[in-house]
C-alpha cells in the first residue's frame, strides 16, 4: 500500500516538473534515419546513412538551446556559445570519383573541412571562429584546431549559407577551413554517433561497423546544421541537424569470390534488425535509376513501394523499404541485389561536370596547379571555382589562365594574395563552361624555403593542398542524389514540388587533394657537417691561423732587451734571488717577442 | 711575416713547383687513374645496404597464389594474338583487358615529329595504354609506376617483352583485390619505347615538348614516387639484368637498385649488371681479392660507366629520372635449353618490390645518388671515387696554374726590361740560361728591398694603412694591366674557336634548314655537317696566322696554353658532378695529350704532336667510340666500316636525343669539349724561335 502512495507521489511530482518545463522546446523534434544504397559502375556500391533531427525552434532565439529533446546537447551548446547560424564539417577518407560514381548526397574532399557562418549578432568573428574550432576538434576527436588563419578563408563568392536566412547576411561572418591531411578513423565515428538519439543500440546505425568502412574506398562522415522553414508556409524557423555517413565499397574486390552482388550482411556485416523507436521514420531505399525493365539486377526482397519521379528531364527510380513496418512482421531485414548477369554491369555516366586537378612539372622549384573541368551538357553552364593555397606556394597571379580548347574564356575573379606564414592564397573564379567541353584552369607557383622549425618532425610524403570546390546550379540531374534545398530528408525526393519547369539543382563538387614536396634538407645531415666543422674549425684554426699570420724572428741575445724582458727579469730576480738564465742558443725562434710585434698581430688579428 | 703573407716562401714554392712540375703532374695522373680504377677491388670498396629503412624489403609475406594461373593463361592469350598480328604491337589487346579487370584504362595518342627536315620525314604516331589501380585508402596523392614497352613480334633490334605484359595483367588481378596498398599503382604501356614513355611523361607532368606532342591525359594520380620498367621476352628467361644508367648519366637512387638485387637474390633468381656473371664469392664478400675477380668487377665497372658516359639510358627507366621519378629496369635475358626462371619466381619479385615501395613514407633521399657499380652487391661512393678523378683533373690545373704564374714572371721581365734596358742588354748577352738565373736573382734583390721597406713601414703600418691599400690597388692594377695585355692577345684565338664551338652545336640544325634538299639520309647530313665544320675549324690557326701581319700567332703561347688547360680542368670537374663516367673517360683520354703539348721548333715533333690531338678530338673520339662497340668483327676493314656506320648512328642519335629528350651529352662534346680543344690545336701551329 505504501508503495502505491509512493508511486503515486512520484507520478504527481513528474508531471508537475513536466507542467513547468519550457514547453517551447518539447515534441517539436522530430527525427529520422535513412538509409540510401546506389549500386555504381564496376561493382561499386554507395550506402549513405543520413540521420536528419528538424527541431522546430529558431536558432536565433536566446532560449532555445535551454532544454534539449532529440537534438545533441554537447554540440547545441556549442552552437550556442559561438553564435553560429550555420555549420557545415565533414570528414573523409579516400576521393570520391564523380566521372565513376556520379554525385554524393553530401560532396566532401579528402580530410576535414569545416565552413561556419556566425550570427550576424557576432561582433569579433576570428575570435568565434578560433575558439569554435578546438570546441568542434574536441567534440569529435579531430585536428580541426589546426585550422588557424594560415589555412582559414573568407570565401566572397561561395559558400552561401544553405539554409533560410532573414535578410541580408554580413558577408564576414563566414568562415572555410580545411585540412587535407586528416586522417580519419574510427575515433572520429564514435563520437559522431554518440550524437545520434539511438546511439549504435538501434536502428539503422547498428549497421555501422568500423572495420568495413575503414577498408572501403571512400567514407564520410558529415555534420551539417542550418537554419530551415519550420513548414512550407515558412513563417516560423526550424534548425536541421543532419548526420550522414557515406562508404563507397568495392564489392568485387571485397567478395570472396568476386562476386558483384551484395546484401546488407555482405556491405555491413550484419542484418537489420532493429529500429530506433524514437524516429519518425526508418526508410532503406535502393536507387534503381540504371535498372532499367528490371533488366540488370533483382533486389530481394520486394521493395515495400518503388517511387520514380522526375527531377528535370531525368527520371529516377526508388525501391523503399519501411523498416519499421517490415521488421514488425518479426524478420530480419537483409536487403540484397543479385545481378542477372555477373559481367554485365552498370556502366559508368559521366556526370554533367566534373573535375580533375593535378599539379604540373618537376622539380622543386616550380611548379603549376591545372584543373579540368568537364561540361557533358549541351547546355553553356556557369561555375564558381574555388581555390585555396598555402603560403609556401607562392602562386603567380599573372599566370592564371582559363582557357577551353586553347581559346581564352572571360572569367571574373577574386583573388586575395597569401602573407606568409600569417594567411594562405584564395582564388575565386567565375566562369562559363561551354556546352560539352573542357575548360582549363592554370596557374603556377614557386615553391618557398621553410625555415628549418617548420618542416614536420617525422617522415613525411610532403605538403598537401587542400581540395577547390566547383559551386553550380545545374539544370540536369543525372547522377544527382542530393534532396532539395528545402529539406535535407532523403525521402523528400519523392514528394518534391518543382517550383517551375525548369529546375535547378544545387551542386557543389571537390577536386582531389594535392601533394607537393618542397626542398626539403637532410636534417641528420646538418648535424653530423655541423658537428665536423666545429671540430676541425676548433681544432685547426687557431695553430693554422697563428702559423701563417705570425712573424718569427730572430733574437740576438747581445741585443739590448726590451722592456718588458728586462721587466720579467727583475721579477724573476726578485722572487728567485736568481735571474733567469736565458738559452744562449742565437736561433732561439718566437719564444719570446716583443711587445711591438704582439701589438701588430692583435691588430692583425682584429683587421681579419 | 707569415708563410701566407711571406713573398719569399711563397717564391721558394712556386719555384718548387716550377722545377718539379711536369713529374708532379705524370705523377698525379698515373696515381689518380690508378686509384680510381682500383675502387672496382673488392676490399676497396663497399658492400651495399639499406639506407632507407621504411623499404623493409622481403619482409612481407607473399600474397600470391603459388602459380599465378591468369598470367599464364594471358601469356598464351598473348602469344597468339601476336602471331596474328606480328608487325603491330598489341595495344588494344591490353586495353581490352585491363578494361575487363575492372581497372580505370585509358589510351594516349602521341606523334613525333623529327627535328630535321630530311627526305623522307618521318612522323610517328603511336598509343600508350595505361591504367590506374586506385589505392583503396588513398586519396590518389601519391602513385608508382609499373612500365612495359609495347612492341611487335617481329621488332628485330629488340626482345619481345610479351613476358611483362602478361605478367603486369596477373599482378594487376592480384593487387587489385589487396587493401594495403597506400600508393596508387599505374600500370603503363608505351609504344615505341622511349618516345611513348617520354610523351606519356611529358603529359602526366604538362611539360610541353617541341617534338613529342602527345594528347591531354584523361586520368592521373599524385607525383609519382617509382617506377619500374620490366622488358621481359615470353619464356625462357635465364637471368636478369638490371639496369640503372638514365639521361644524361643520371642514376637512380642506390636503395632502389638494391631493393630490386636483394628481392631477386631472394627468389633465387640471377641478377646481373650488363651481362657480367658474378661469382658467390664476390656477392658474398668472401675472396673476392684474387686478381681475376678484380678483372670481372673491373669490367663490369667499366661497362656500367660506358653506358652511363653515353648520357643515353640503357632502358625505359631513363625518362623517368628526368622527372625525379626514381626507377631501374628488370630486363630478361633469353637463354634456350637451360634452367629458367619461371614466371611466378618473377611475379614474387616484383609483388615485394612494390610491397616494399608501399612501405615508403617519403621520397627516395636517403641512400647514394652518385655511385658505381662494379657488381651488383658492390658500389664504389662518390667519395671514394671523387678524389681520384680530381688527382687526375688537378694534374691539368696543376700545368696551367704553373704555366700562368711563370708566364707572369716572364711579364714581369717585360717590365723590369723596359725599366732597365741597359743591365737587360748585357744579360741577353750572357745567353738564355744565364738570362733566368740572372733575373731570377734580380727579383730576389729586389724583392729583399721590398722586404726590407715593409719591414721598415711596420711601426707605421697602422698609422697609414690607407696610404700601403692605395699602393696596393695601384699594383695590382700595374699587374692586371699587363697581364691584360698577355690575355688580349688570346682572345681572338678564344672567341674564334666558342664560335666554332656553336657552330658546331647549332650548326647541323641551321644547316639541314638552309641547306637545298639533297636526297640523302638525315644521318649522313648530320655526320656530313659536322664533319665539314670540323674541317674547316681545323685550320682556323692556318688563316688565323695568314691574316694581316706575317706573325699574328707568335702570341704568348704559354699563357694560351694555361688558359686552355685551367678551361679543360673546370669542364671537366663540372661535368663530372653530373657525368663522372664521362668525365672520367674524357680526361683519361684528353689530359695526357693536352698537357704535353707546345710549340715546338721540331717539325718532327710538331707532327706528332698534331696527330696525337686529331686522334683525342672529340670527332675521332666518336669514331673510337665506334670502333669499340662494334669490336668483334672477322677482318679490320669491316670492322671499320661497321664503326663508321655505328658512329654515324651515334651522332644522329645524340643530336636528336638533344632535340626530343633535352640530352646534354652532344651539347657538352660540341660546346664545350670542342672549343677546349680547338684551343690546344692552335698550340702547335705557333711559330717558336728555333733553340
Amino acid at each position: 500500500m505504501a508503495a502505491y502512495c509512493c508511486m503515486n507521489v512520484k507520478s504527481f511530482l513528474l508531471s508537475l516538473l513536466l507542467l513547468f518545463t519550457p514547453s517551447s522546446a518539447v515534441g517539436r523534434d522530430e527525427f529520422t534515419e535513412e538509409l540510401m544504397i546506389k549500386p555504381l559502375s564496376g561493382g561499386f556500391v554507395y550506402s549513405h546513412f543520413q540521420f536528419t533531427t528538424k527541431w522546430n525552434a529558431s536558432i536565433h532565439d536566446s532560449k532555445t538551446f535551454t532544454h534539449f529533446h532529440l537534438f545533441p546537447k554537447s554540440l547545441g551548446e556549442v552552437l550556442k556559445q559561438y553564435g553560429v547560424q550555420e555549420l557545415h564539417l565533414s570528414q573523409t577518407q579516400g576521393l570520391w570519383r564523380h566521372k565513376l560514381w556520379g554525385y554524393p548526397v553530401h560532396d566532401a574532399p579528402p580530410g576535414a573541412e569545416l565552413w561556419v557562418w556566425f550570427k550576424p549578432s557576432v561582433k569579433d568573428v576570428n575570435s568565434a571562429w578560433t575558439d569554435l574550432v578546438n570546441a568542434v576538434s574536441g567534440l569529435f576527436c579531430s585536428s580541426l584546431n589546426f585550422l588557424d588563419s594560415k589555412s582559414t578563408v573568407i570565401p566572397r563568392r561561395n559558400f552561401q549559407p544553405l539554409g533560410v536566412t532573414s535578410g541580408p547576411v554580413p558577408r564576414y561572418s563566414v568562415r572555410y577551413g580545411s585540412l587535407p591531411k586528416e586522417i580519419v578513423c574510427t575515433e572520429n565515428l564514435t563520437p559522431w554517433k554518440k550524437l545520434l538519439p539511438c546511439d549504435s543500440k538501434a536502428g539503422l546505425s547498428t549497421l555501422f561497423n568500423a572495420f568495413l568502412f575503414h577498408d572501403a574506398n571512400y567514407h564520410s562522415l558529415g555534420l551539417h546544421v542550418r537554419p530551415v522553414c519550420a513548414d512550407d508556409s515558412c513563417t516560423e524557423e526550424a534548425i536541421e541537424l543532419t548526420q550522414s555517413l557515406s562508404v563507397v565499397t568495392d564489392v568485387i574486390s571485397t567478395s570472396l569470390i568476386g562476386s558483384p552482388n551484395w546484401q546488407l550482411k555482405s556491405l555491413f556485416g550484419n542484418h537489420l534488425a532493429s529500429y530506433c523507436p524514437l524516429a519518425t521514420r526508418s526508410l532503406i531505399m535502393v536507387d534503381i535509376t540504371s535498372n532499367k525493365n528490371d533488366s540488370l539486377f533483382k533486389l530481394t526482397p520486394e521493395p515495400t513501394i518503388t517511387h520514380t519521379v522526375f527531377r528535370g528531364q531525368e527520371e529516377h527510380s526508388y525501391a523503399t523499404y519501411d523498416v519499421r513496418s517490415m521488421l514488425q512482421s518479426g524478420r530480419a531485414i537483409n536487403v540484397g541485389l543479385t545481378y542477372s548477369n555477373n559481367q554485365k554491369l552498370i556502366e559508368a555516366t559521366p556526370p554533367p561536370i566534373h573535375a580533375h586537378r593535378f599539379i604540373t612539372g618537376h622539380g622543386l622549384e616550380d611548379g603549376g596547379v591545372s584543373c579540368l573541368i568537364s561540361n557533358t551538357m549541351p547546355t553553356n553552364q556557369t561555375i564558381s571555382y574555388m581555390d585555396v593555397l598555402p603560403w609556401f606556394t607562392r602562386v603567380k597571379f599573372s599566370s592564371l589562365q582559363v582557357t577551353n580548347n586553347g581559346v581564352n574564356v572571360p572569367y571574373k575573379t577574386f583573388y586575395l594574395p597569401a602573407k606568409d606564414r600569417v594567411r594562405p592564397h584564395q582564388l575565386e573564379l567565375t566562369f562559363t563552361l561551354w556546352a560539352k567541353s573542357v575548360t582549363k584552369v592554370h596557374f603556377t607557383f614557386t615553391r618557398a624555403f621553410l625555415k628549418w622549425t617548420e618542416y614536420p618532425p617525422d617522415a613525411h610524403h610532403g605538403f598537401h593542398i587542400g581540395a577547390a570546390s566547383i559551386t553550380a546550379n545545374i539544370p540536369s540531374s543525372l547522377e544527382y542524389t542530393a534532396p532539395g534545398q528545402t529539406s535535407s530528408q532523403l525521402s523528400s525526393i519523392f514528394t518534391e514540388k518543382p517550383s517551375d519547369d525548369n529546375p535547378r539543382f544545387f551542386l557543389r563538387i571537390h577536386t582531389e587533394t594535392l601533394l607537393v614536396s618542397l626542398p626539403t634538407p637532410d636534417f641528420s645531415m646538418p648535424y653530423n657537417v655541423i658537428c665536423l666543422t666545429c671540430t676541425v674549425v676548433a681544432i685547426a684554426f687557431g695553430s693554422i691561423h697563428n702559423l701563417t699570420t705570425r712573424r718569427f724572428i730572430q733574437l740576438d741575445p747581445l741585443k739590448k732587451k726590451g722592456l718588458l724582458s728586462k721587466l720579467k727579469a727583475l721579477v724573476a730576480k726578485l722572487r728567485g734571488g736568481q735571474p733567469e738564465t736565458k738559452p744562449t742558443s742565437e736561433t732561439q725562434q718566437g719564444s719570446v717577442s716583443d711587445k711591438k710585434t704582439e701589438d701588430l698581430v692583435d691588430e692583425e688579428e682584429e683587421k681579419s | 711575416m707569415g708563410i701566407l703573407t711571406d713573398e719569399t716562401q711563397r717564391n721558394r714554392l712556386i719555384s718548387l713547383l716550377v722545377k718539379y712540375c711536369n713529374k708532379l703532374c705524370a705523377l698525379l695522373y698515373v696515381v689518380g687513374l690508378i686509384g680510381f680504377l682500383a675502387q672496382a677491388y673488392q676490399p676497396l670498396n663497399a658492400g651495399t645496404y639499406f639506407s632507407e629503412n621504411a623499404l623493409l624489403p622481403g619482409l612481407v609475406e607473399t600474397e600470391l597464389p603459388n602459380t599465378l594461373l591468369s598470367a599464364l593463361t594471358y601469356r598464351s592469350e598473348l602469344e597468339e594474338v601476336m602471331k596474328k598480328e606480328p608487325s603491330s604491337s598489341p595495344n588494344k589487346w591490353v586495353y581490352e583487358k585491363f578494361k575487363n579487370i575492372g581497372l580505370e584504362t585509358y589510351a594516349q595518342n602521341f606523334s613525333v615529329i623529327y627535328p630535321f627536315r630530311s627526305f623522307n620525314k618521318k612522323v610517328v604516331s603511336g598509343e600508350n595504354v595505361y591504367a590506374i589501380l586506385r589505392a583503396r585508402r588513398a586519396a590518389s596523392t601519391e602513385a608508382l609506376v609499373l612500365s612495359v614497352p609495347l612492341r611487335p613480334l617481329n621488332d628485330k633490334d629488340n626482345t619481345g617483352t610479351g613476358g611483362g605484359i602478361a605478367l603486369a595483367l596477373g599482378l594487376a588481378q592480384e593487387f587489385k583485390r589487396k587493401p594495403y596498398w597506400s600508393k596508387d599503382i599505374i600500370f603503363l604501356f608505351t609504344e615505341f619505347d622511349h618516345l611513348g614513355a617520354m610523351a606519356w611523361l611529358d603529359s602526366y607532368h604538362q611539360t610541353e615538348s617541341k617534338f613529342i606532342v602527345g594528347n591531354d591525359l584523361e586520368a592521373r594520380s599524385g607525383p609519382i614516387i617509382a617506377a619500374l620498367n620490366l622488358e621481359l621476352p615470353l619464356n625462357n628467361v635465364k637471368y636478369f639484368n638490371v639496369k640503372v644508367e638514365g639521361l644524361n648519366g643520371q642514376l637512380p637512387n642506390l636503395d632502389l637498385v638494391n631493393l630490386v638485387v636483394r628481392l631477386c637474390r631472394r627468389e633465387r633468381a640471377q641478377v646481373r649488371l650488363h651481362n657480367c656473371l658474378e661469382d658467390k664469392s664476390y656477392i658474398y664478400s668472401e675472396n673476392g681479392d684474387s686478381f681475376d675477380d678484380y678483372k670481372k668487377a673491373l669490367t663490369t665497372m667499366l661497362k656500367m660507366m660506358w653506358h652511363q658516359a653515353s648520357g643515353t639510358p640503357t632502358g625505359n627507366h631513363g625518362w623517368f629520372q628526368k622527372f625525379h621519378i626514381e626507377s631501374v629496369t628488370l630486363e630478361g635475358v633469353v637463354k634456350k635449353r637451360s634452367y629458367t626462371i619461371d614466371i611466378n619466381t618473377t611475379a614474387r619479385i616484383i609483388e615485394g618490390v612494390f610491397r616494399s615501395l608501399n612501405n615508403l613514407l617519403e621520397r627516395f633521399h636517403q641512400s647514394f645518388f652518385f655511385y658505381l657499380l662494379p657488381s651488383t652487391s658492390r658500389y664504389v661512393s662518390i667519395g671514394m671515387y671523387m678524389p681520384f678523378f680530381g688527382l687526375m683533373a688537378l694534374c691539368g690545373l696543376l700545368k696551367g696554374i704553373t704555366l700562368w704564374v711563370s708566364a707572369n714572371e716572364s711579364s714581369k721581365e717585360v717590365k723590369s726590361e723596359s725599366n732597365e734596358e741597359k743591365s737587360e742588354k748585357v744579360a741577353s748577352a750572357e745567353g738564355q740560361g744565364d738570362e733566368q738565373s740572372s733575373t731570377e736573382e734580380k727579383t730576389k734583390e729586389k724583392k729583399e728591398e721590398e722586404n726590407k721597406e715593409t719591414a721598415e713601414c711596420i711601426p707605421e703600418v697602422s698609422k697609414d694603412v690607407n696610404v700601403t691599400k692605395k699602393e696596393n690597388v695601384t699594383e695590382d692594377v700595374v699587374e692586371e694591366s699587363l697581364a691584360g695585355k698577355g690575355l688580349i692577345s688570346i682572345v681572338p684565338v678564344m672567341l674564334v674557336a666558342i664560335m666554332l664551338g656553336w657552330m658546331a652545336s647549332q650548326g647541323p640544325e641551321l644547316l639541314t634548314h638552309i641547306m637545298p634538299n639533297f636526297r640523302i639520309q638525315t644521318e649522313d647530313m648530320l655526320l656530313f655537317s659536322l664533319l665539314a665544320i670540323f674541317m674547316s675549324a681545323l685550320a682556323y690557326p692556318k688563316l688565323m696566322k695568314n691574316k694581316g701581319s706575317s706573325n699574328i700567332l707568335s702570341l704568348d703561347w704559354q699563357l694560351l696554353k694555361s688558359v686552355a688547360l685551367i678551361l679543360q680542368t673546370l669542364t671537366f670537374a663540372s661535368l663530372a658532378l653530373f657525368n663522372i663516367s664521362l668525365s672520367f673517360f674524357l680526361t683519361a683520354v684528353m689530359v695526357p695529350v693536352t698537357v704535353v703539348v707546345r710549340p715546338s721548333a721540331n717539325k718532327c715533333f710538331r707532327w706528332l704532336q698534331m696527330f696525337a690531338l686529331l686522334l683525342i678530338s672529340p670527332l675521332s673520339l666518336m669514331y673510337i667510340v665506334g670502333l669499340i662497340s662494334s669490336w668483334p668483327k672477322s677482318s679490320a676493314l669491316e670492322l671499320f666500316l661497321s664503326a663508321y656506320d655505328s658512329c654515324k648512328l651515334l651522332i644522329y642519335l645524340g643530336v636528336t636525343d638533344t632535340h626530343l629528350f633535352n640530352a646534354w651529352t652532344e651539347t657538352v662534346m660540341t660546346a664545350c669539349i670542342f672549343p677546349v680543344w680547338l684551343l690546344f690545336w692552335a698550340l702547335p701551329w705557333i711559330d717558336v724561335p728555333s733553340p
